[in-house]
């Protein structure tokens, strides 16, 4: 792996709410050029892990890096411009903005670190760069058409887009994609699968967290399986599903 | 030691009164979730309307009855039917402004009704206050400190038993953390909340006419003070622990009456850190425990469902009416300046002066709630600031006004600046009492000093001198145009700002922290600069206003004034510039009106009823009465414009309808 692609690393993380422990000492690396599925059954940890990352959680012990870098102890926007992008299960998009504003303030937010004294009084339009990067995105989430539309009047398959999307811009290192397929039809469950699959390519690497088993099967290279908080198994979607522990724990079968 | 407990026995009663509306609030809080800002208004109704009974000749009892078990729960009935109900669960603002309006409305509404002449304190009710019943370390209790702890006794039984009945409490709080939920299964949850409102009243009520005799002279302004003390004990226990509030009331008392003993009384502590405890400690309560700050933030499952706001109807009307109404609006503008300049006399112009000068102030409402997104109730302190700045740096140091305003303006900037670091962590309710503390600590502790808010006669400060024009000299149209340029600039400012991205940014904030912090906006940062900006604003009109009348004392910028600032903004329209200056205008015009009527109804009281009263259309209209008025307008101009086809300002609110977008239902947590 080149020294400039180290991805994200999750040391010996651990969450306990109250008496029950979220997450148990859980490491899972995910590389820049690779597209990590993280499956487990609800309440596994799952959700709690991506928010331990983005900043929303601070966990109990553990350590995230991301290209080497420590993330420990910043705050979610900080660890944005660093390169971490992510997406929510309940979706956190601003309603009284267009697709195009959503894209463009994401854009211009990470890329700049957000302070500038001229984004006081400019007219808050994007520039050129950030237009081209603003446009392509619009191309990849298939919403060029519908780009100046308030994003409170799109369907909520619209709505999730525009998060990855969004989580996009400003070429982030890693994407925490939580459970973006939920509320999708098959044609947009489509668009999303190839968008997350050509981002590996791009030297973004992708922690997808899905209960779609066809769409995990599909578009992962690898996977990771979380239960009550443990890490039990992680390799190939094949190699996993044959895991017995991974069968007891998750496909609820009897051993 | 026995100087020890002469000065701590007597805080013990004191102490049950806080203790008293803190239980109030927690059972109120513990029940419904909701943190009810009216709470000090309604306790005072009930201890107003029992004080007249009795002073009419009423027996106590009877008035007792009339005014807590009858009136109270009347009360709480008619707003939760013509208020609460019809706002949205989500809608933080909405619910804050709306109880801020009932704070401030009913106690006008009770002295316009009786009349505002003083009224002493009334008997207690079964105890005689000037008998000694025995002494306690050898301070004696009188018959009303010993009823005061026995009612808290009492209070506290029955709220334990209340709580802890458990189906009732289950029904109210799902009634109350989303009413159409509820609905789908059956139970009538508006029944259920109008029970509740009217078991909140009650408690209010009785806290209220208990209280009364506790002071010399009935004033709301105790009741204020009152619920802001409560409001910290009960802070203490989270909103959730009886016993802690109960501790934590009198432990409140008791620390005020050791201050009050042992502190001389000309000293610094005395005067400026005794009447502060309860407000720093709330600030402080505010700040540190992370609990408060999840309070009332309410995740209604089925808001998803609800319709967004509108757009504001200039962006939507059709490109020819959008010219034309321009056109026509700066002709009235421009009319209206005219007119000023030449045939209105003067002690109307005089009125719109000062119309435009609260505009100024109120155009920091629209940075701070409009575009921040975030209720303060301190905008008046900031304008207090700049006022204050001001006039002292004329007075005592020859320095021109204009100039002293400027510095003014900068100096409530860095107060707005500071006072924003500990609101940080802070959003919605939490954040506006966090305001609201700062509002009452100042006036308390800070402007009451001579070298800050002047002498109790008044700080005189001067009309300004631009060349050889002086202001003062040449009636008050010269100060006209002066207010107008000032507010011209502000407005284009704000527009700016507006625009910039800095205002995209504060859009994406207001709409979801979480969505905008996770793609690198910097939320302590906008909160620091949206403060900052908005104080300097209101420490500019304040300085402007100072200047315009002439005299100014600390009574002028008190706490009153923020939230009837914030009720009279958001109802006429907090999104939009014009909106700002339409409050700032109607305020004045509106109170100017009034003020022919005869007698009590003419002396200010009203005006304040009329725009409370204007909050119960915004719970229908979120976006401003004004900006419904207009869209409303528009779209029958626009029908009888190009009959047959639909309007575009009708095509593009269709088109903000919520589709079928559904929120996820639960928080799955994967």
């Amino acid at each position: 792996m080149a020294e400039g692609l180290a991805g994200l690393a999750i040391r010996s993380l651990s969450v306990r709410f109250g008496g029950i422990s979220a997450l148990d000492d859980v490491d899972l690396d995910v590389a820049r050029s690779e597209l990590l599925g993280l499956i487990g059954p609800n309440g596994a940890g799952k959700s709690t892990l991506v928010n331990c990352v983005g900043g929303q959680l601070t966990p109990d012990a553990g350590s995230v890096a991301l290209g080497g870098v420590v993330l420990d102890g910043m705050a979610p926007f900080r660890r944005a411009r660093r390169g971490v992008g992510r997406t929510f299960q309940r979706i956190a998009v601003f309603p009284e903005l267009t697709v195009r504003e959503h894209l463009f303030i994401a854009a211009r937010a990470r890329r700049r670190g957000g302070a500038r004294w001229s984004e006081l009084v400019d007219r808050g339009r994007p520039n050129a760069e950030e237009s081209a990067e603003v446009e392509a995105t619009l191309e990849l989430i298939g919403l060029t058409e519908r780009a100046d539309v308030e994003v409170a009047a799109l369907p909520l398959g619209a709505c999730r887009l525009v998060e990855t999307g969004r989580a996009l811009m400003g070429r982030p290192s890693v994407i925490l994609a939580d459970e973006p397929s939920s509320g999708l039809d098959a044609r947009e469950v489509a668009t999303l699968s190839s968008l997350l699959r050509s981002l590996p390519g791009q030297g973004i690497g992708v922690l997808l967290v899905e209960h779609d088993l066809a769409m995990v099967a599909e578009v992962c290279d690898r996977v990771a399986v979380l239960d009550l908080g443990r890490l039990i198994a992680q390799g190939s979607f094949h190699a996993v599903m044959a895991d017995p522990e991974v069968r007891r724990a998750y496909l609820g079968e009897v051993a | 030691m026995s100087t020890f407990l002469s000065y701590a026995v007597p805080g013990v009663p004191f102490g049950c009164t806080y203790a008293i509306v803190a239980m109030g609030l927690v059972l109120t809080y513990r029940t419904t979730g909701v943190f009810n800002f009216a709470f000090g208004a309604q306790a005072f109704v009930s201890a107003f309307t029992y004080t007249v009974l009795v002073g009419r000749g009423v027996g106590v009892w009877p008035a007792f009855v009339l005014s807590v078990v009858v009136l109270a729960p009347a009360l709480g009935w008619v707003l939760d039917r013509f208020l609460f109900r019809r706002i949205a669960p989500t809608n933080t603002t909405a619910k804050l402004v709306s109880a801020v309006a009932v704070f401030v409305a009913l106690p006008e509404l009770v002295t316009l009704i009786f009349g505002s002449a003083t009224r002493f304190s009334p008997p207690t009710l079964f105890m005689n206050p000037s008998i000694v019943y025995f002494h306690l370390f050898s301070t004696p209790i009188n018959g009303l400190e010993f009823e005061t702890v026995i009612v808290t006794a009492v209070v506290v039984v029955v709220v334990n038993a209340v709580l802890h009945s458990r189906v009732l409490g289950l029904t109210v709080r799902a009634a109350v953390e989303s009413p159409r939920l509820l609905q789908l299964e059956g139970v009538r949850s508006d029944r259920v909340l109008s029970a509740t409102w009217m078991g909140s009243s009650l408690m209010a009520g009785l806290a209220g006419v208990l209280l009364a005799p506790q002071y010399p002279t009935l004033q709301f302004n105790d009741y204020a003070v009152l619920l802001v003390a409560a409001l910290a004990a009960a802070a203490l226990g989270n909103l959730a622990n009886v016993p802690l509030a109960l501790v934590g009331g009198i432990a409140l008392g008791v620390v005020e009456g050791l201050g009050s003993g042992y502190f001389p009384s000309s000293s610094v502590w005395h005067t400026g850190l005794l009447p502060a405890i309860p407000f720093l400690l709330l600030a402080i309560l505010l700040v540190a425990r992370g609990r408060l700050r999840g309070l009332e933030v309410s995740e209604d499952p089925l808001a998803g469902s609800d319709p967004p706001p509108p757009m504001p109807i200039t962006a939507t009307r059709g490109p020819e009416l959008d010219r034309v109404i321009k056109l026509a609006g700066r002709a009235l503008a421009v009319g209206a300046v005219a007119s000023v300049l030449t045939w209105v006399p003067g002690n109307w112009a005089f009125t719109l002066t000062t119309g435009l000068v609260y505009s100024i102030i109120f155009l920091s409402i629209t940075l701070i709630t409009g575009m921040g997104g975030e209720v303060s109730l301190c905008q008046a302190t900031f304008a207090g600031v700049g006022a204050f700045i001001a006039a002292q740096l004329a007075v005592h140091h020859g320095v021109p006004i204009l100039l002293g305003a400027v510095i003014g303006a900068l100096g409530a900037l860095v107060v707005g600046a500071l006072g924003a670091l500990p609101a940080l962590r802070l959003r919605g309710l939490p954040l506006a009492l966090l305001t609201l503390a700062l509002a009452l600590l100042a006036d308390n502790a800070v402007f009451p000093y001579s070298w800050a808010g002047g002498p109790a006669t008044g700080l005189e400060v001067p009309r300004p001198q631009i060349g050889s024009v002086n202001l003062a000299t040449t009636s008050s149209k010269g100060f006209f145009v002066l207010a107008l340029v000032v507010l011209i600039v502000c407005a284009l400012g704000v527009k700016l700002v507006q625009r910039a991205t800095v205002g995209r940014y504060l859009d994406a904030l207001r709409a979801s922290p979480v969505g905008a912090e996770s793609v690198g906006i910097n939320p302590s940062a906008a909160k620091v600069f949206v403060f900052a900006l908005s104080a300097g604003l209101a420490g500019l009109g304040g300085a402007l206003y100072a200047s315009l009348q002439q005299s100014i004392t600390p009574a002028d910028f008190n706490y009153q004034f923020s939230l009837i600032f914030v009720v009279v903004v958001v109802t006429t329209g907090v999104r939009t510039i014009e909106g700002a200056i339409q409050a700032g205008v109607g305020f004045v015009v509106v109170q100017q009106l009034l003020s022919y009527l005869p007698g009590r109804w003419g002396s200010g009281g009203l005006a304040i009823v009329f725009f409370a009263l204007a909050a119960l259309t915004y719970a229908a209209h979120p976006e401003g009465v004004v900006e419904f008025e207009k869209r409303v307008w528009t779209q029958r101009f626009e029908r009888r414009l190009n009959r047959g086809g639909p309007s575009p300002g009708a095509m593009a609110m269709a088109a903000t309808t919520p589709a079928d977008r559904s929120s996820e239902a639960g928080d799955r947590r994967g």
